[in-house]
Order: C-alpha cells, then sequence, then structure tokens
C-alpha cells in the first residue's frame, strides 16, 4: 500500500476518533427515524407526494421481492401493471438473467452516463411483472426505486437510472446488469406515480428482449387514493372520521407561481423538495401533490411568501402552488404511530397514509372490521392530534 | 418498534464515528458528511430491507454514502444553474486541516472536484475497481476512467512523488497528460 492510501486510511482513522462520542445520534436519530417512517408508509400505502401513487410488489414461484412492511400492515396497490412476455422462451435460464456472470459474455450492457446535473430518480416506474412463457414464471418488480430483487438464490439491487435505463447489481459487490426501460410517451400521465407504458429489455445474453403490455387503470379524481381495486367505500366517514374543522379550506392560504421556463418539471421539483425541505424538516411542511400541472406545496411553519423564497432558493420558481396548512409531515408520523398503541386497529387496520391534499388521515380497515370500534379507536388514538381522517375498506396486501 | 428501528438506533450510536468519517472524506466539511450520512441512513432504511444486525446495516448505509454524495452535487448544480449562477460546487474550496500529518491528503481531496473526489475515495480507500465505481456511482466506466486519470493528475501535482497510486491495478493513468489541474 502506497502514501497516499496509507494516509487515506489515517485521515478516517482520526475523523474516527474525533467524532466519537459526538451528537449526531442524538441530533439526528428522531429525525432520521421519523422519515423512514415516512417513507416506508408511503412505499406501503401508495400514497406519496401526490394524491395518488402506485405500488406494486409481489412474489411468485422463485422469485422473492422485498416486502415492504409497516408495522400497521399497509397495503400495496395493485393499481398497475405492465405484462413482459419472453419473445424467446427460456426453459432452463431466469427470464432476467442475474445469475453469476451474466453480464459476461453475449451480454450487451447498457451503460449510459448521467448528464451531469442529471436528477437521479426523475422518472417514477411502475410495478413491471415478467412472465416466462417458458418456465411459466412470474415476477412483478417495483421499479420506482431501488429493489433488490432474488433469482435463484442471488439478490440484485435494482436501481433506476434517469436516462430510463436501470442497473443490477449483486448486492455482494458483484456482477452488473443493466436493463433499460424506455417510457413510451403518455401525454395524460398522473405525476410521476401513475406508470407510463413501458417497454423493457434485458441487456443480457437471454433472453434478449421483453414485450411489455400495459395495463394501467384510470387514475382516480378522488383525493383519496383508490386503496385496491377490491376496496369497497364504508359508509364513514363517520361523524368523528370526518375531516375536523382543521381542514385545508379553514387555513389555506395560497400563493400561485406561473410556470416559467427555467423552473424545473413538476417531477423535478417534487424529487427536489421531498430531499431537500421534506426530509430533513419534516416539521416545517406539510408535503405536496399534483393538481393538474402544477405542485401544490402545503408549507406549515413559513407563510407563503416566505415558502416561495426557500424554493426559489431551489431553483423552483415557478409552476407551484403554495398553500399555508397546520398539518406537518412530522404531525402525520407521529398520528400514524399513535394508532400502533391500539391493538384492535394493528389487527384491523390494512393501510393507512396521509392525503396531503385534503390535510388527513386516509385509514383502510379490512372488511370484517367493527367499524364503531374502529371510529372510537380512531376517535381516541388520535385524539391529541387534532388531525382529520377518514375510513374505509379495503384487503390487506398479498405478498405470496 | 418496527424491526428496523433498533438496529437503526445501533448503527447511528455505534457506527456513526467511522460512518461519519467516511463521508467526510467525500465532504468538504463535518456538517455535510453528517447531512450525507442522514441521507444515506433515510435511504438505506426506507426501502424495505429486513437488516439482520448492524453489521450489514452499516455496510449497506457506507455503500450508500457515495451515492447520496454525488445526487447532492447533481442536485445542486442543478439549482445553481436554475438561478444563473456560475458556482463551482465544491472545486477548490480547501479547508483547514485537523491533524498536520493528513493535511496534505485533505487539503489535496479538498482540491477535487467532488465526483473526482467520490472516485478517488472508492479507488484508493475502498479498493474498488473501476467497473465497481462505475456501478456504484452509476457513471460509465469511461467516466469513471476519466475522473481517476483527471484526479490523480492533480493528486501527483499536490502531492508530488507521495502520490504512487498504482496506475497499473486500475489501467488509469497516474497523471493525465491532456489535462492540467484546473
Amino acid at each position: 500500500m502506497g502514501f497516499f492510501e496509507d494516509e487515506l486510511g489515517s485521515l478516517a482513522d482520526a475523523d474516527a476518533r474525533r467524532f466519537a462520542g459526538g451528537s449526531f445520534a442524538e441530533d439526528r436519530l428522531g429525525p432520521v427515524v421519523g422519515a423512514v417512517r415516512r417513507r416506508r408508509a408511503v412505499r406501503a400505502a401508495g400514497v406519496g407526494g401526490a394524491s395518488v401513487l402506485s405500488v406494486g410488489v409481489l412474489a411468485v414461484g422463485g422469485v422473492n421481492l422485498p416486502r415492504v412492511s409497516a408495522s400497521l400492515g399497509f397495503a400495496l396497490s395493485d393499481a398497475a401493471a405492465v405484462v413482459c412476455t419472453t419473445t424467446t422462451p427460456v426453459a432452463d435460464a431466469p427470464w432476467i438473467a442475474l445469475e453469476q456472470g451474466s453480464s459476461a459474455t453475449g451480454a450487451t450492457p447498457l451503460n449510459h452516463e448521467l448528464a451531469d446535473g442529471a436528477l437521479v430518480g426523475n422518472y417514477v416506474w411502475p410495478k413491471v411483472t415478467l412472465e416466462d412463457r417458458g418456465s411459466g414464471t412470474t415476477t412483478a418488480i417495483d421499479i420506482r426505486n431501488s429493489v433488490e430483487l432474488t433469482v435463484n438464490g442471488l439478490t440484485s439491487e435494482l436501481t433506476p437510472r434517469s436516462d430510463g435505463t436501470y442497473t443490477a447489481m449483486e448486492t455482494s459487490g458483484g456482477d452488473v446488469v443493466n436493463l433499460r426501460i424506455t417510457p413510451v410517451e403518455q401525454p395524460d400521465l398522473i405525476f410521476p406515480f401513475y406508470p407510463p407504458t413501458v417497454e423493457v429489455q434485458v441487456a443480457s445474453h437471454e433472453p434478449a428482449v421483453a414485450t411489455c403490455v400495459t395495463s394501467t387503470p384510470e387514475p382516480s379524481d378522488s383525493p383519496s387514493w383508490p386503496p385496491t381495486s377490491s376496496t369497497t367505500p364504508s359508509s364513514t366517514p363517520t361523524p368523528e372520521s370526518t375531516p375536523s374543522a382543521r381542514s385545508s379550506s379553514a387555513s389555506r392560504t395560497e400563493l400561485e407561481l406561473p410556470r416559467t421556463d427555467t423552473s424545473p418539471s413538476v417531477e423535478t421539483a417534487y424529487n427536489i423538495l421531498d430531499t431537500e425541505l421534506f426530509m430533513d424538516h419534516p416539521t416545517e411542511w406539510g408535503e405536496a401533490y399534483k393538481d393538474g400541472e402544477t405542485l401544490v406545496v402545503n408549507t406549515v411553519t413559513r407563510d407563503v411568501n416566505e415558502a416561495a423564497a426557500v424554493l426559489a432558493d431551489l431553483g423552483i420558481t415557478g409552476g407551484v402552488t403554495l398553500r399555508e396548512v397546520d398539518l406537518s409531515i412530522a404531525d402525520y408520523d407521529t398520528a400514524m404511530h399513535a394508532l400502533n398503541e391500539s391493538d384492535y386497529l394493528s389487527q384491523v387496520v390494512a393501510w393507512v397514509a396521509p392525503d396531503y391534499k385534503e390535510l388527513r388521515l386516509q385509514v383502510t380497515v379490512v372488511p370484517e372490521a367493527d367499524m364503531g370500534r374502529v371510529d372510537r379507536e380512531l376517535a381516541s388514538g388520535l385524539a391529541e392530534f387534532d388531525i382529520p381522517y377518514v375510513v374505509d375498506t379495503g384487503e390487506r396486501p398479498s405478498f405470496d | 418498534m418496527a424491526r428496523w428501528e433498533p438496529i437503526l438506533e445501533e448503527v447511528m450510536r455505534e457506527r456513526s464515528a467511522r460512518l461519519l468519517a467516511y463521508a467526510r472524506l467525500l465532504t468538504r466539511d463535518d456538517a455535510e458528511a453528517q447531512d450525507v450520512l442522514q441521507d444515506a441512513l433515510v435511504r438505506s432504511f426506507s426501502r424495505g430491507r429486513a437488516f439482520d444486525n448492524a453489521n450489514l446495516a452499516e455496510a449497506y448505509v457506507r455503500r450508500a454514502i457515495p451515492t447520496v454524495f454525488i445526487d447532492r452535487v447533481r442536485r445542486r448544480r442543478a439549482s445553481e444553474r436554475a438561478h444563473d449562477k456560475d458556482v463551482a460546487v465544491g472545486g477548490h474550496h480547501v479547508l483547514e486541516p485537523d491533524r498536520e500529518v493528513v493535511m496534505d491528503v485533505r487539503a489535496a481531496l479538498a482540491a477535487l472536484p467532488p465526483q473526482e473526489r467520490a472516485c478517488v475515495v472508492l479507488r484508493f480507500y475502498d479498493d474498488l475497481t473501476v467497473p465497481q465505481i462505475a456501478a456504484q456511482l452509476k457513471l460509465a466506466e469511461g467516466t469513471v476512467k476519466r475522473y481517476l486519470s483527471d484526479a490523480s493528475g492533480k493528486l501527483a501535482q499536490i502531492l508530488g512523488e507521495r502520490f504512487d497510486a498504482p496506475a497499473g491495478a486500475t489501467g488509469v493513468p497516474v497523471v493525465s497528460p491532456a489535462k492540467g489541474v484546473r
């Protein structure tokens, strides 16, 4: 080992000693836990910054996908699927070549360099169902975010790239397979969370091409996203579950920033806000959602003009409507986790997630739940938070 | 309490010094290192992984740190472009060293643009190969080679003969004859 490597090691060792005993954990544990909880809830419930978001993972046959879990057993939306069938049946090999050596001879990795300044994660991908007609194997990949995919005992991490490709890398640091997913124009796409039609090409020696057919349900205009296709709205909201006086209309002040040529797209703007503001400052913001071609951003601790200045600092100068609200991301987090205190709710709640448009919690319980008891428990559990909620019914997710 | 929470807490309480030190190799200051680590923790624990123990979780977080760092740099640049600002992010920002023995290395690292710095750390501290670096940072291998080549030239200029990176190990020329220090 040379001088430079030695000195890098010495530098890291010295810094580690310097950081030991520091206050990082004390200072940051709360925000990190809150952000993780929120993101897990969002991933699981299928509700993000917009009012509608589809998330889907399932596991079939020998393919296991990560199970998004939350303490309440939040459900996964089955809102969209892209069915891909390989053009050449592969009898004795996985349809998606993630085995050792898959990037070796015969593979044509698609390496596309990200443009400087490109935003990773701009694209939000749908659930993709891949079917190997040869073996009958079917699986689905949630490629909105990085996921792990296990095929024949080998686990890889799939990471979407903003150029439309994504990388599958063995988690142990081994082989890399690059896949290309090409979005097809879909002008009426609902903010990033409704899936575009995609074509999937597996850039490995076999199979060469997968052809995809999209089945995308019509997005709902309802502010409360559709939990699952099997969900039947209940007779609720009851008086207790009707949004309280602390609703958006009561406190909303809005400021509209007309779209400019220099302001990033709605999707990009949301990603910037999510990373720069929502994650780090959950008490100051109430998340965001898409309204037409506008991103509506909820500000809690700033008035709309102050919030506009913050957004401008991040390069977001148009295409945004700011509104003042009372409920912060942290409020939603805290309220959702308060529901864990109820043993009964833990048993019957299929999923729960914030509705940032209507400023309330959307609680979905299993159909067999005692709705009267649900309302009592919710009213009790959320009493101290003064947070509105609505209840409907739906099934728990099925992973198998 | 969810199953991941005790592991997250253990990582933050018992492993954060090492992780911060690693992040600090990439960043311009301690505060940015803390931000990068926080983002890496959130990113790693938000993906539904079932970490069985803190060692595995630490490994994931550690691996996420360079990616998070590069993502932040990209976002910052995009934001700056939107404001028509011509700011070189971290390009030549040299901090006061905190130990004399590592002063030159700290200063030399800080003199590198962020992407080059990340590649250097992954290559010479983590001992990753060019393809591994490319995969981790989501860059083309050619880009990684170029970054390493440019960085090697600058480091050689700053550190002189003490920068004795083994060119043969990566196929990366130690000094790029075509490009000098920016």
